[in-house]
């Protein structure tokens, strides 16, 4: 069957199409060219703006500690309570909805993928299970390293690069990955030897190594396996004020190699002023618009009630005095790394967190170049995802922005020039930013464009000039072609596809996994292996193998 | 006028959820308006009707007759008025009570109490476990008001309690009192095992030693004449309950607790 939507303002940055009216074909599923007017159905939509399926390359939506969190959250359920329909099965969770709700209000907002950034490898098979429960959206992973004792162990032994790439290799295929993610360099490992804080250049008691090796060895053994997602760098010192400088640091010392420094906000903090917590964006900023090799994501905070994931243990347990309501759990997870959980409200009337939203729209605002900056709250840490259209609102429109700031603690707006900030992203942007960017960055070949070809993941806006109700309620979201949103509400469930790559190493790699899986881990190695099978199997989940860039030295 | 009174006409295999049946909700409304008010019965809504007589026309004197252990959440957000209930009573009995009187003739199962803000219970048979506590994953648990128990109460009585007063007249389960932030428990029976662990302040008021004595994490504070107590029981003179009748004494031997935490909590045993 060919469907026709007819008469479309399209915006498509992958084919660098900026609002031109346009038909778009759809059969089994992909973008095909004009079949000569022979097709079965048409959907009118004239006026509209279309553009592909949004993509959220950060997103905790599957792990272990997105579960700690709904566990350790019952009040977060309870206040929001979405019953059965015919259709839809029941669900619950603002924060920290469950996988059924998040796939479903995703698709709502005219997402169609998102991307769990932190598996750890011993968890990958229940993040895996989660992501495999949540509906229409397309799901992957980002495999965490760099804490693990095993990656330590072969730096403290100078084991050769080509080694660490065989091990990250080995990990990404078997933990059916689609990245590789470095959370806290070294610093997971350290807190297991009672370091509180590691710095850039701080060696791990234990192993001598330094967060600056481990970001260095993983960022080329990425490069030289040819993933096309760039090693993912949650970077050190999240959250501390003065931090700025050892991220720019880290942007500096990675030698020109490709990385994705994830939530950057977090990162981007100085320490200036009475309140000793300042605004670093603008040297951010300037950084990144200096290194062409680094992309960023945001992790904007907005306000209210949500629960910070996050797999960095030793910052986590910094913060946990912060934690609203006062609950916490922080946990060594295997060998691989650890976890920490805390309930957070970010307030308008507190200096830090109105900074903080400032810092992040400060950043979104001056990083010239839409492909390396990415839309995200790093859900649900700096706020729930449901919240994007109101953050697309804010990129968008510069008074409703200022409207908000006013509002905010006075001390923080004298602290900010936001408000002299006079860019407002167009749709063109927007769809940069969400679409063919993520898509660009995480290597997915066949998504975020509406080329001939590609995966028919497409969603239909109202234009309106209230962005926020705009992007909120798309009239149409097709997924793989299959209509799934009318008007804002889910029409039909699919399941999406997970994104992997599989590249190459050497096996022998095992020899040496063996014995360590057999002394040190709760699973043999073999168990850690997930097959292809086991998401394929329940004939619902499906796996698409993404191309590699042009390998490296393998 | 005479009181509301709703009849459980059935044998009510599944769990009833009358939070729609309190004086605050039925105040105005006719009785026509009433028997179409729609009860979550298992996992469906149905009438009022269906599954209650309804008769009379005091919605502030409801009774529930022929009450079983199925009908939770009775007396649910309620700020005034009075609801008896003649038999058991489901799982959270007086759910976030802000005011007014509650009575059932016969025992109440879990989480009665739980998180209630003020106004009065009153069991005449015995409590369920976590009688006064919050709702699972919660840190406060009842913040006023006056809990009377006649009979017995089970385990984790007042866990995270916050403020107000529990009376129980005979035994207390194990973990009484247990993670409590504050408030008051007496107990004219006995105490089961591990009282007040996690006890953070508030008081625990005994007539006896308890039978399985007092844990080590407890610290002897010696004997003390509080002035407060004979002004306590004073204050008690109001109540409905034994408790008007005990003799009152002002002579305690003092435990505070619970050391592992910051021990500020006390219990006080008569001498």
């Amino acid at each position: 069957m060919i469907t026709k939507l007819t008469g479309g303002r399209v915006y498509d940055p992958a084919n660098s199409i900026n609002n031109e009216v346009k038909d778009i074909y759809i059969r089994d599923g992909k973008i095909i060219k004009n079949p000569d007017e022979q097709f079965d159905k048409e959907i009118d939509v004239r006026g509209k703006v279309v553009m592909a399926g949004a993509i959220d390359m950060h997103t905790h939506i599957g792990g272990g500690k997105v579960n700690i969190a709904r566990t350790m959250l019952p009040e977060d359920h309870a206040a929001d309570v979405v019953a059965r329909t015919e259709l839809m099965r029941s669900g619950c969770g603002h924060a920290a909805p469950s996988t059924l709700t998040a796939g479903y209000r995703y698709a709502e907002m005219g997402y169609t993928a998102g991307f769990e950034p932190a598996i750890l490898p011993v968890n990958a098979r229940q993040a895996h299970m989660e992501m495999a429960d949540t509906p229409i959206i397309d799901k992957g992973g980002y495999v965490m390293l760099g804490s693990d004792d095993f990656l330590l162990r072969m730096m403290t032994s100078n084991g050769d690069q080509e080694a660490i790439n065989n091990y990250v290799g080995w990990t990404m295929t078997h933990s059916q990955a689609i990245g590789v993610k470095v959370v806290n360099p070294g610093g997971i490992n350290a807190f297991k030897f009672n370091q509180r804080r590691l710095d850039l250049d701080e060696k791990n008691k234990f192993y001598g190594v330094t967060p600056r090796d481990i970001l260095l060895r993983l960022a080329t053994a990425v490069k030289e396996l040819g993933v096309p997602h760039p090693l993912h760098v949650h970077g050190c010192n999240l959250g501390v004020a003065g931090n700025l400088e050892m991220t720019i640091d880290t942007m500096q010392g990675i030698n020109g190699l490709p990385m994705h420094m994830t939530h950057i906000q977090f990162h981007s903090y100085g320490t200036e002023g009475d309140f000793k917590f300042s605004s670093g964006s603008a040297q951010i900023a300037e950084a990144v618009n200096k290194h062409k090799n680094i992309t960023v994501d945001v992790g904007q905070i907005l306000f209210g009630q949500t629960v910070t994931a996050s797999g960095d243990t030793m910052r986590q347990y910094d913060a946990h005095p912060h934690a609203h309501p006062n609950k916490w759990v922080c946990m060594d997870i295997e060998c691989d790394a650890g976890c920490g959980v805390l309930p957070f409200k970010y307030k308008d009337q507190s200096y830090v967190n109105a900074l903080q939203w400032m810092i992040g729209l400060e950043t979104f605002l001056m990083i010239d170049d839409p492909w390396r900056v990415f839309l995200t709250t790093d859900h649900p840490n700096g706020a729930p995802f449901t919240s994007y259209p109101h953050l697309i609102r804010l990129l968008m429109d510069k008074t409703f922005r200022n409207d908000v700031l006013s509002t905010l603690h006075p001390e923080a707006q004298k602290a900010s020039h936001l408000a002299s900030l006079d860019r407002e992203y167009s749709l063109y942007e927007i769809a940069i930013m969400t679409r063919a960017g993520a898509a660009k960055l995480v290597g997915l070949a066949d998504r975020g464009t509406l080329s001939i070809g590609s995966a028919a993941d497409i969603t239909v806006y109202t234009d309106d000039a209230d962005r926020e109700k705009m992007f909120s309620k798309p009239d149409y979201v097709f997924k793989d072609g299959t209509m799934v949103v009318k008007d804002g509400e889910i029409i039909e469930v699919t399941w999406g596809t997970t994104h992997v790559v599989k590249p190459e190493f050497d096996v022998n790699i095992e020899k040496a996994l063996k014995p360590y899986f057999d002394r040190y881990h709760t699973q043999k190695m073999g168990n850690f292996k997930i097959s292809d099978d086991e998401i394929v199997d329940d004939g619902r989940g499906s796996l698409t193998i993404q191309p590699l860039h042009a390998g490296g030295k393998i | 006028m005479s009181a509301l009174t709703f009849t459980l006409t059935t044998s009510a295999k599944q769990r009833i959820d009358c939070s729609p049946l309190t004086t605050d909700t039925l105040t105005g409304k006719s009785l026509a308006e009433i028997a179409a008010i729609e009860v979550l019965v298992g996992n469906r809504y149905e009438r009022a009707d269906s599954v209650f007589d309804i008769s009379g026309d005091d919605a502030a004197d409801i009774k529930f007759a022929n009450s079983t252990d199925k009908l939770d959440f009775v007396g649910r957000n309620m700020t005034t008025g009075k609801i008896l209930v003649d038999g058991n009573v489901g799982a959270y009995f007086g759910l976030f009570l802000e005011g007014g009187q509650l009575e059932v003739t016969g025992n109440t199962d879990v989480y009665t109490a739980c998180e209630m803000k003020s106004g009065q219970i009153k069991i005449n048979g015995n409590a369920g476990d976590f009688l006064g506590g919050a709702r699972p994953g919660r840190r406060n648990g009842m913040t006023g008001g006056t809990v009377i128990v006649k009979g017995n109460t089970g385990d984790r009585t007042g866990d995270h309690m916050r403020r107000g007063v529990i009376l129980i007249e005979g035994n207390a389960g194990d973990y009484c009192a247990g993670r409590m932030i504050s408030g008051t428990i007496a107990v004219l029976g006995d105490v089961g095992a591990h009282l007040g662990m996690g006890m953070k302040r508030g008081t625990v008021l005994l007539t006896q030693l308890p039978s399985r004595g007092i844990t080590a994490n407890f610290n002897d504070c010696g004997s003390h004449t509080l002035a407060f107590l004979p002004l306590l029981f004073a204050s008690f003179k109001k109540l409905d309950s034994q408790f008007a009748s005990v003799e009152s004494f002002s002579r305690v031997q003092r435990y505070a607790g619970d050391l592992a935490g910051i021990g500020m909590g006390e219990i006080l045993v008569k001498i």
